[in-house]
């Protein structure tokens, strides 16, 4: 669990963690027991992509095809995250 | 357009 996250790790969110989207912030949301992280537009899109049965690589592939950018960047950006929120413990790979 | 996403963890209380 300590080490960090791989291409190809296929993460999903731990029971008691859920992606909602806020009326009231006009935001998604993570939520988890006792804790909530504010999501920005593609950080609610890469969650979203977040189903338990993607890898991370299948994550960067789909994001690479969506958006106008170099897949490496996208690739560095989503293991960034991902391995960050992993490391917080609301998600698990 | 892409850009770097951001996590913020909110103040709970």
């Amino acid at each position: 669990m300590s080490e960090a996250l791989t291409l190809t790790d296929v993460p999903r969110l731990p029971r008691g963690v859920r992606l909602r989207f806020d009326e009231v912030r006009g935001a998604h949301v993570l939520l988890a027991p006792e804790r909530a992280f504010d999501l920005d537009a593609v950080a609610a899109e890469v969650l979203g992509l977040v189903d338990g049965t993607r890898s991370v690589s299948a994550i960067v592939d789909a994001l690479a095809a969506k958006f106008d950018e170099d897949r490496a960047v996208i690739e560095g950006d989503v293991v960034a995250m991902l391995d960050d929120l992993a490391k917080k413990r609301v998600l698990d790979r | 357009k892409w850009a770097k996403p951001s996590v913020q963890e909110m103040c709970v209380g």
